[in-house]
């Protein structure tokens, strides 16, 4: 049923050669540290950070549980937003204008000032976090969306006004799919934008995660610590963004997407 | 349906210079006539169906639809529309894409499995579009067009992209579908041969600002042969009036 | 009929819910405290671990909720809104706050009798007074101190023939050669480049005259004026937790910990508490005890902040009280 992309076999080939990629790097990382000796406060080897890795597995799996939640939740919430905003801007344009001044305006805020009002208003828990990726992740949906709504295809257009549909039809069975495609472009740069956004959020206060433990081991010069956090960071956004390709294979089954 | 048009004019406003489409035409056509309309590359023709359509409003001129005007024929949901761009959702499957049409249209004459039979895809009901060859998603758009109902299509060279032996098919399966309901059909081609073995009258517009150069009636039998000599004199009279204009209306800026 | 059943079990939950809310209030008083920066062995924060672990707090019928503050000054803008009821401050960015913008805090308690900054140089950079520093790079934080001019001053040396860099949190700026000089905290950063393998030279503004006091339990003017009794029971609480840090030090550390995490060092943290605590005692401590603050300590660090131009000349009359230290003493 699908449009062909890549054979399985070629595919197993590509992910087999991104795995030797990064391990020829890890190694090459290994070998500087040792031949030029390089102090681990400087930088840590890769054996350290998967060392350190492996002896406080239960500290990270914990701080990954809450950093990706707060994540998810975050990144659930900019989506609904911006998508439902993209929804209201296409059905009455006229608010287009004040409307993205507004998006624009929340989103180019720099943190260190939202954070501390978040915190005053809703505590030092997760939900300030989830605020605040929300507030970073919902306007690459906004844009997106919205153009995806506008640039429904005019020939399909023409026809539905042929047979005189209503605008709710038009929208659900032409604009809302058109927008889809859309959609998840929009998400492949919100996703691992909002694992980046709820550790920023933790910097600036918090009890648990990913960002509180960088931000504890980096003021304690920690730094294997601190890369074992940031490997975990990369990877989950790997997985991430591997899960929104998936996703975005089985609902927009009708275009072919590509593998990355 | 009867379509009358009276002095229908049109001109677009491209970048503050308006550009005439249409010159004066005036045109009657009578219910369940099968018109072709001929002429050059954009010279106007998809220009006048979207007018019947009420895709466009015309800047001069009148458009009657069995004495209404086209928002009216349209709100009745009397008019199907069929371009090169077949316009299929991609997002349903081929039975869903019938089913729609008659959901919006409140048509349900037929099932839609009973349309695609007729369209020669029973066997594709659960397939999606972008599966589909060229010509299958034409059969898929007629079978909407069919699934309407309507009294009036507007058919843009529906089948252009398709290749020869495809769409000496189509077209004679189109003709048949025709004789089931009888609608008035205004079929634009740039073929005149196929002009010729279709319709009962063919237009002939001139280039841009079209006006109506000829109107030539086709009084033979269908299924019409090419081969035959009656045949071919028609197709030589239509395209004697492209090379030399007649005096009916000479276009402007040609002298 | 179901529904009428349900209705009334809805009912009858709510109004235990609500009889079960309304016992609680008057047997705990819910406060939060804020530490200044991350977990690490500051002794006031340690005075707060202590007490809650040990249950202070709760003899004092008290529930206090510990936060850290990321260092932005994030722990003043909450106390000035109410959302954090005390806080630790270093007593001469106290006096600039309340100088600009003007933000009411208190000092409670002067735990750090002593101030923790002081500069650093390689040992192998042969730099031996303050006064070498000329035609060498002195790093600073943020802004530069006034202690260091103040230290500059008081070695005759020429401020103008120091070069200085902002460099922010990063010793490592010391270890790599791109500065000659860094300012650090006596309890923190010493020890960390020690361990790296490097002998370091320090020197110590108070060592020059020049007067510096540590941290401070801080609070706001309207807290003070609203709730002293919460204050005290909480100061009570705190200094006896700082009296069993200081007097079961290994325990205290192992404390520290719980909330520091696995990613700081065990014995960094027993060097940064043994450092604090030999600064939290002085003449005016011997006699009326720790956290105890006299106008004069606090009037000659102003006059000092006045003079190098962090502040302009301020009252210190209103920026610290030792009443609620003298209630809890009772």
């Amino acid at each position: 049923m699908h449009p062909p992309t890549q054979d399985s076999s070629a595919q197993a080939q590509s992910n087999w050669l991104a795995l030797l990629i990064i391990g020829a790097a890890l190694l090459a990382w290994e070998g500087l540290v040792r031949w030029r000796q390089i102090p681990v406060y400087i930088l840590p080897a890769p054996s350290r950070i998967g060392q350190t890795l492996v002896e406080n597995g239960g500290l990270y799996a914990q701080a990954t549980a809450v950093t990706l939640g707060e994540a998810l939740l975050g990144l659930i919430l900019g989506t609904v937003t911006g998508a439902g905003l993209a929804v209201l801007l296409s059905l009455w344009p006229r608010l287009e204008r004040g409307v993205m001044t507004l998006a624009i305006l929340a989103k180019s805020t720099p943190l260190v000032a939202i954070a501390p009002l978040l915190t005053i208003w809703l505590g030092f828990g997760v939900l300030p976090k989830i605020i605040i990726t929300a507030l970073l992740t919902f306007f690459p949906v906004l844009v997106n969306v919205l153009a995806g709504l506008q640039r429904a295809d005019p020939a399909m257009l023409d026809l539905f006004h042929t047979w005189h549909s209503s605008r709710r039809q038009i929208f659900r069975h032409v604009r809302a799919p058109s927008a889809l495609p859309y959609l998840f472009t929009a998400l492949k740069i919100a996703g691992p934008l909002a694992l980046i956004a709820a550790v920023v959020a933790e910097w600036t206060g918090a009890s648990g995660g990913l960002g509180r433990t960088m931000w504890l081991a980096y003021t304690n010069l920690n730094l294997p610590y601190l890369f074992a956090a940031i490997f975990i960071l990369a990877f989950a956004g790997v997985v991430l963004y591997g899960a929104i390709v998936w996703l975005e294979k089985r609902a927009v089954f009708w275009q072919p997407t590509s593998n990355l | 349906m009867n379509v009358t048009i009276r002095h229908l004019s049109h001109q677009f406003a491209a970048g503050g210079q308006p550009l005439p489409v249409l010159e004066a035409v005036d045109l009657r056509i009578a219910s369940g006539e099968f018109v072709a309309v001929v002429g050059p590359s954009g010279c106007g023709k998809s220009t006048l169906l979207r007018l019947l359509a009420h895709l466009l409003t015309p800047t001069d001129g009148t458009i009657e639809l069995d004495g209404a005007d086209p928002a009216t024929a349209v709100s009745q949901k009397r008019i199907a529309w069929m371009a090169q761009n077949p316009a299929l959702l991609p997002w349903y499957t081929t039975r869903e894409n019938v089913a729609l049409v008659q959901r919006i249209n409140g048509a349900n004459h037929h099932t839609p499995e009973a349309l695609l039979d007729m369209v020669g895809l029973g066997d594709f009901a659960d397939a999606y579009p972008f599966t589909l060859s060229g010509g299958m998603q034409q059969r898929l758009a007629l079978a909407r067009v069919l699934a309407q109902q309507a009294s009036l299509w507007l058919m843009d060279e529906p089948f252009a992209a398709l290749d020869e032996l495809t769409r000496e098919r189509l077209t004679g399966e189109l003709l048949a579908l025709w004789r089931r309901q009888r609608p008035t059909v205004l079929w634009v081609t740039h073929h005149i041969v196929e002009a010729v073995r279709l319709a009962d009258r063919v237009l002939v517009l001139s280039p841009r600002p079209a006006a109506v150069l000829a109107d030539v009636a086709i009084p033979l039998p269908r299924p019409r042969d090419e081969t035959t000599a009656v045949f071919q004199a028609q197709v030589r009279d239509i395209r004697a009036h492209i090379r030399q204009p007649t005096a009916l209306a000479l276009p402007k800026g040609l002298t | 009929m179901v529904k009428r059943f349900f209705l009334l079990l809805l009912t009858v939950l709510l109004l235990t819910g609500l009889g079960a809310c309304r016992e609680r209030p008057s047997a705990n008083v819910a406060m939060t405290f804020m530490a200044g920066f991350r977990p690490q062995a500051n002794l006031p924060f340690v005075g707060v671990y202590v007490a809650q672990e040990k249950g202070f707090f709760a003899a004092e019928g008290l529930d206090v909720t510990i936060e850290h503050s990321t260092g932005g000054g994030q722990h003043l803008q909450l106390l000035t809104a109410g959302e954090v009821q005390v806080t630790t401050q270093d007593a001469a960015v106290l006096l600039e706050r309340r100088a600009d913008p003007g933000l009411p805090l208190v000092s409670l308690a002067l735990i750090g009798q002593r101030g923790q900054q002081a500069f650093a140089a390689l040992a192998d950079s042969g730099l031996q007074s303050p006064k070498e520093w000329e035609g060498h790079t002195v790093g600073f934080k943020g802004t530069p101190p006034p202690d260091l001019f103040a230290l500059l001053h008081a070695v005759g040396a020429d401020p103008a023939a120091v070069e200085l860099v902002n460099v922010g949190f990063d010793p490592r700026v010391l270890t790599e050669g791109q500065v000659d000089v860094y300012p650090v905290f006596k309890s923190n950063e010493p020890y960390l480049l020690r361990s790296w393998g490097y002998d370091l030279t320090l020197w110590d503004a108070g060592d020059y005259g020049v007067p510096t006091l540590g941290l401070a339990y801080v609070t706001s003017e309207s807290i003070l004026q609203e709730n002293p009794e919460m204050l005290t029971r909480f100061l009570r609480a705190a200094m006896k937790g700082i009296a069993y840090a200081e007097a079961n030090r290994e325990e205290a550390v192992d404390i520290v910990l719980q909330y520091a995490g696995p990613e700081t060092d065990r014995d960094h943290m027993r060097f940064m508490l043994d450092a604090e605590l030999a600064d939290a005692h002085s003449p005016v401590t011997e006699e009326f005890g720790l956290g105890w603050q006299t106008t004069e300590q606090w009037q000659a660090l102003a006059d000092m902040l006045a003079a190098y131009e962090a502040v302009t000349a301020v009252s210190v009359t209103d920026a610290f009280t030792n009443d609620i230290l003298a209630a809890s003493q009772e």
